[in-house]
C-alpha cells in the first residue's frame, strides 16, 4: 500500500517498499530528505506570473522514504521583451549537494532566458527567439561543463510568445516538452543533442505553436520513468492523462502526476505547464461619479476580478485597497471647488505578472499636505506607494491621472503551504553485473542504473576493461533505470580512445535513453 | 454597477465590557463613505469608560480614513486609551499605515484588554507597539 494519493497533502505514514522499517524521524536519511525539501521550497517559485494570455502552473515533488531526489526544478518567468520562458531540468546526484548544483544551473539559465534582446516596438520573429533559446541553453552548456556536479545535467526549456502561440523549444538530454489540449497530446520532437556540460552541444532549438486552448508541459523524468517500463511507455502515459484535460494548467499537471502508477515517484519530479487562454483576460472599466457611495462598488468589481484569475492573497488584498485609495482621494480633493465631477477606473493585466491601474479625475490636484498627526495628510498615495511596484501621477488643466503597477502573483501550491508533494517510494532490486558466461568482455547489467549503484558499475566496468584501455561490450537489455547519474558515466566512457559498445534491443528501458541523451550510436543493432 | 457594502457602517455594537474597559465591535467595511459615522460612534462610546477595545475582527474592509479615525482617538481621545482587535483581512493597511504605534493591535479581545492593562500594573502604561 503506497500513497498515490491527491496532490498537496502530505501523505499520511507513507511506506517505503524498499525497506521494511518504519523511518525513524532522527535517521540520517530523514535528515537530508527534509534538508532538501527546505532548500527547494527557498529556491523553487512559489509563485507564478499572473498573464493576459497565459495560465501557468507548476509542482514540484519529492519521493517518501528516498534520499535519491533533490536534483529536479522548474521554473516559469517572463522575459524582458514579455516571452514566457518554460524550464525543467534534473541535475545527476542526490541531496543538499545536488539542490546546490541545481540552483546554480537555475540561475544561469533563468539570465540567459530572461535578458532577451527584444527591444519596444521590436516585434520579435521566431528565428530571433529561436537564437535567444540557442545563446541562452550554449551559455548554460558551457557553464555546466565547469564544475563536475553539474556536468551531464538535462534540461528542457521554451520560450513561448503570449500573444501568437509562438513556441520555440530545446530538449538537452531531456524528454521533450508535451503539446497537449483539446483532446489530443503529443511529445515535440526531439531536438537532439545530449546532456550538458560533456562537449555534447551545441543545441538545436525547434518551433512549435499553441493554439488557443493548447497546453505545453515540461517534466523531469522522474514523471514517466517507472523501473522496468520503457521510457516510451511512461510519456504514453500522461500523454493519455493530458488529453483528458481541458484547458487548465493546475489539472493538467495534477492530471499527469496522479497518472504516476501505483507506487509514485522513484526519485523527484518536477512539472510545469503553461495553457493558452482561449481569451485574454479583459480589462476592467468603469466610470463612476466622484462620491464615497461609490466605493464599495468599485471594489466588489475588482474582488471579482481577481477571483478569476486566481491570485494570491497579497494581489487580492493590495489592487482594491489601492484603488479604494486613489479614488477616495479624488472623491474628496479634486471637485473640492465645483460640482462633483466623475472618476475612470482601467485595470488590466500587464504582461509581466503585473496589474496596471489607472484612476482618473478632471478635477484639480492637490499635493498632500501634513495632517495632524504630524504624518502626511493622506495615507492614499502612502498606501499605492506600499503596495505597488510604480506609482505614477500625471497632473494637468485636465485633471489628474494616477497609474499604478501591482504585482499579482499565482501560488504554485494550491489549498497547502508548501509547494511539495510528498509521494510514496518504488521498491526495485540492486544492480547486478556480471561477465556473460562464454563472451569475454561483455558486461551483463541487470536492475537500476542510478546514483546508489552507478559506483558498482563503474567498478565492475574498470576491472573488465582494464582501466578503459580495453573495448568492452555493455549489455544494458536488463536495465529497469537508466537515470542520468547512469547517463553521465556513459558519456565519460563514450569519450575514452576505445568507447564501449552497447546492447539495448529495442523496446527496452535503456533504448530510449540512449537515444535521448546523445547515445544511440554507441548502441550495436543485432546483425 | 453592483453595489457592494454602502454609506452605513453594517453595525457598531458597544457589547459591554471587558476587564473594565468598552469592547466595540464593529462589522462590514470603512472607507470614506461611513468613515465620519464610525468616529462619532467610537467618541459615543469613549465617554462610557476609561478604556475602550475597537474589535475590527469583523470588519471585511478598512480604508485608510478608518485609520485616521482610530489614530485621532488614540491621540485626541482625552477619556482614556485605545486598543485594536485586527484580523488578517485588515492587517495590510494597519501595517502601512502604522496603527500600532498609536494603539496596540492583537489578535483577540482577550490580548487587546492585556495590552491596555499589563499584569501587574494598576494603571495602564504607553503602549511600545510599533
Amino acid at each position: 500500500m503506497v500513497p498515490d494519493g491527491p496532490p498537496f497533502r502530505d501523505a499520511p505514514a507513507p511506506v517505503s517498499l524498499r525497506s521494511a522499517a518504519p523511518e525513524r524521524p532522527d535517521s540520517a536519511q530523514h535528515v537530508e530528505r527534509e534538508a532538501v525539501l527546505a532548500l527547494q521550497r527557498r529556491i523553487l517559485p512559489t509563485t507564478l506570473p499572473v498573464l493576459p494570455h497565459v495560465r501557468l502552473a507548476a509542482r514540484y515533488g519529492l519521493a517518501h522514504a528516498v534520499t535519491r531526489g533533490g536534483g529536479d526544478w522548474f521554473d516559469a518567468a517572463v522575459t524582458d521583451g514579455g516571452l514566457v520562458a518554460l524550464v525543467a531540468g534534473d541535475v545527476v546526484g542526490h541531496g543538499p549537494a545536488a539542490v546546490a548544483a541545481m540552483a546554480e544551473l537555475r540561475a544561469v539559465l533563468r539570465a540567459g532566458l530572461l535578458a532577451d534582446p527584444a527591444r519596444p516596438g521590436h516585434r520579435f520573429g521566431r528565428r530571433d527567439v529561436g537564437t535567444a533559446l540557442a545563446a541562452a541553453v550554449a551559455a548554460l552548456d558551457g557553464h555546466a561543463a565547469r564544475d563536475r556536479r553539474t556536468r551531464a545535467a538535462t534540461v528542457a526549456a521554451a520560450l513561448l510568445d503570449p500573444a501568437t502561440g509562438e513556441v520555440v523549444y530545446t530538449a538537452c538530454g531531456h524528454p521533450p516538452p508535451l503539446l497537449c489540449g483539446l483532446g489530443r497530446a503529443r511529445p515535440l520532437p526531439p531536438t537532439g543533442g545530449g546532456p550538458l556540460g560533456i562537449g555534447a552541444g551545441p543545441h538545436a532549438v525547434r518551433g512549435a505553436r499553441l493554439a488557443p486552448g493548447q497546453s505545453l508541459l515540461l517534466y523531469t523524468d522522474g514523471l514517466v520513468e517507472r523501473p522496468g517500463c520503457p521510457l516510451a511507455d511512461g510519456i504514453a502515459r500522461i500523454g493519455r492523462a493530458a488529453a483528458a484535460t481541458g484547458p487548465d494548467p493546475e489539472r493538467l499537471c495534477d492530471a499527469v502526476l496522479d497518472a504516476l502508477p501505483g507506487g509514485g515517484l522513484t526519485d523527484d519530479v518536477a512539472v510545469v505547464a503553461a495553457t493558452r487562454r482561449v481569451a485574454p483576460v479583459p480589462p476592467v472599466t468603469a466610470e463612476i461619479p466622484a462620491e464615497a457611495g461609490e466605493l464599495a462598488g468599485l471594489r466588489s468589481i475588482l474582488t471579482d476580478w481577481l477571483g478569476a484569475l486566481d491570485v494570491t492573497a497579497d494581489g487580492h488584498t493590495a489592487v482594491p485597497l489601492v484603488v479604494s485609495e486613489l479614488v477616495s482621494n479624488a472623491v474628496q480633493h479634486a471637485y473640492r471647488d465645483g460640482a462633483p465631477g466623475r472618476v475612470r477606473l482601467h485595470a488590466a493585466l500587464d504582461g509581466r505578472g503585473g496589474a496596471r491601474v489607472t484612476v482618473a479625475d478632471t478635477g484639480r490636484w492637490r499635493p498632500p499636505v501634513p495632517g495632524r498627526t504630524g504624518r502626511a495628510g493622506g495615507f492614499g498615495l502612502a498606501v499605492a506607494r506600499d503596495l505597488s511596484d510604480s506609482v505614477d501621477i500625471a497632473t494637468g488643466s485636465g485633471g489628474t491621472t494616477v497609474t499604478v503597477v501591482c504585482p499579482l502573483a499565482h501560488p504554485v501550491a494550491v489549498g497547502a503551504a508548501a509547494p511539495v508533494r510528498r509521494l510514496g517510494a518504488v521498491a526495485h532490486p540492486d544492480l547486478t553485473t556480471v561477465e556473460r558466461p562464454g563472451a569475454r568482455g561483455v558486461l551483463v547489467v541487470r536492475g537500476p542504473v542510478d546514483e546508489g549503484t552507478v559506483g558498482t558499475l563503474r567498478q565492475a566496468l574498470a576491472q573488465g576493461t582494464a582501466g578503459g584501455t580495453v573495448p568492452a561490450v555493455l549489455d544494458l537489455a536488463g536495465v529497469t533505470i537508466l537515470a542520468s547519474a547512469g547517463v553521465r558515466l556513459l558519456h565519460e566512457l563514450a569519450a575514452l580512445p576505445a568507447p564501449p559498445r552497447i546492447l539495448a534491443p529495442a523496446g527496452s528501458v535503456s533504448r530510449h535513453v540512449l537515444a535521448l541523451t546523445g547515445l544511440g550510436h554507441l548502441v550495436d543493432e543485432p546483425s | 454597477m453592483s453595489r457592494g457594502e454602502a454609506d452605513e457602517l453594517s453595525s457598531f455594537a458597544v457589547s459591554g465590557t471587558s476587564g473594565g474597559a468598552v469592547v466595540c465591535a464593529v462589522t462590514g467595511e470603512i472607507d470614506i463613505s461611513n468613515a465620519d459615522e464610525f468616529a462619532a460612534q467610537l467618541a459615543r462610546a469613549a465617554t462610557r469608560g476609561r478604556e475602550v477595545v475597537v474589535d475590527l475582527s469583523g470588519v471585511t474592509f478598512l480604508a485608510s480614513a478608518g485609520i485616521r479615525v482610530l489614530i485621532d482617538a488614540a491621540v485626541g481621545g482625552a477619556s482614556g486609551r485605545l486598543a485594536v482587535v485586527t484580523s488578517p483581512e485588515i492587517e495590510t493597511i494597519v501595517r502601512i499605515c502604522g496603527l500600532g504605534a498609536y494603539a496596540p493591535c492583537r489578535p483577540d479581545r482577550e490580548a487587546a484588554v492585556r495590552a491596555l492593562r499589563p499584569p501587574g500594573c494598576a494603571e495602564p502604561t504607553p503602549s511600545t507597539d510599533r
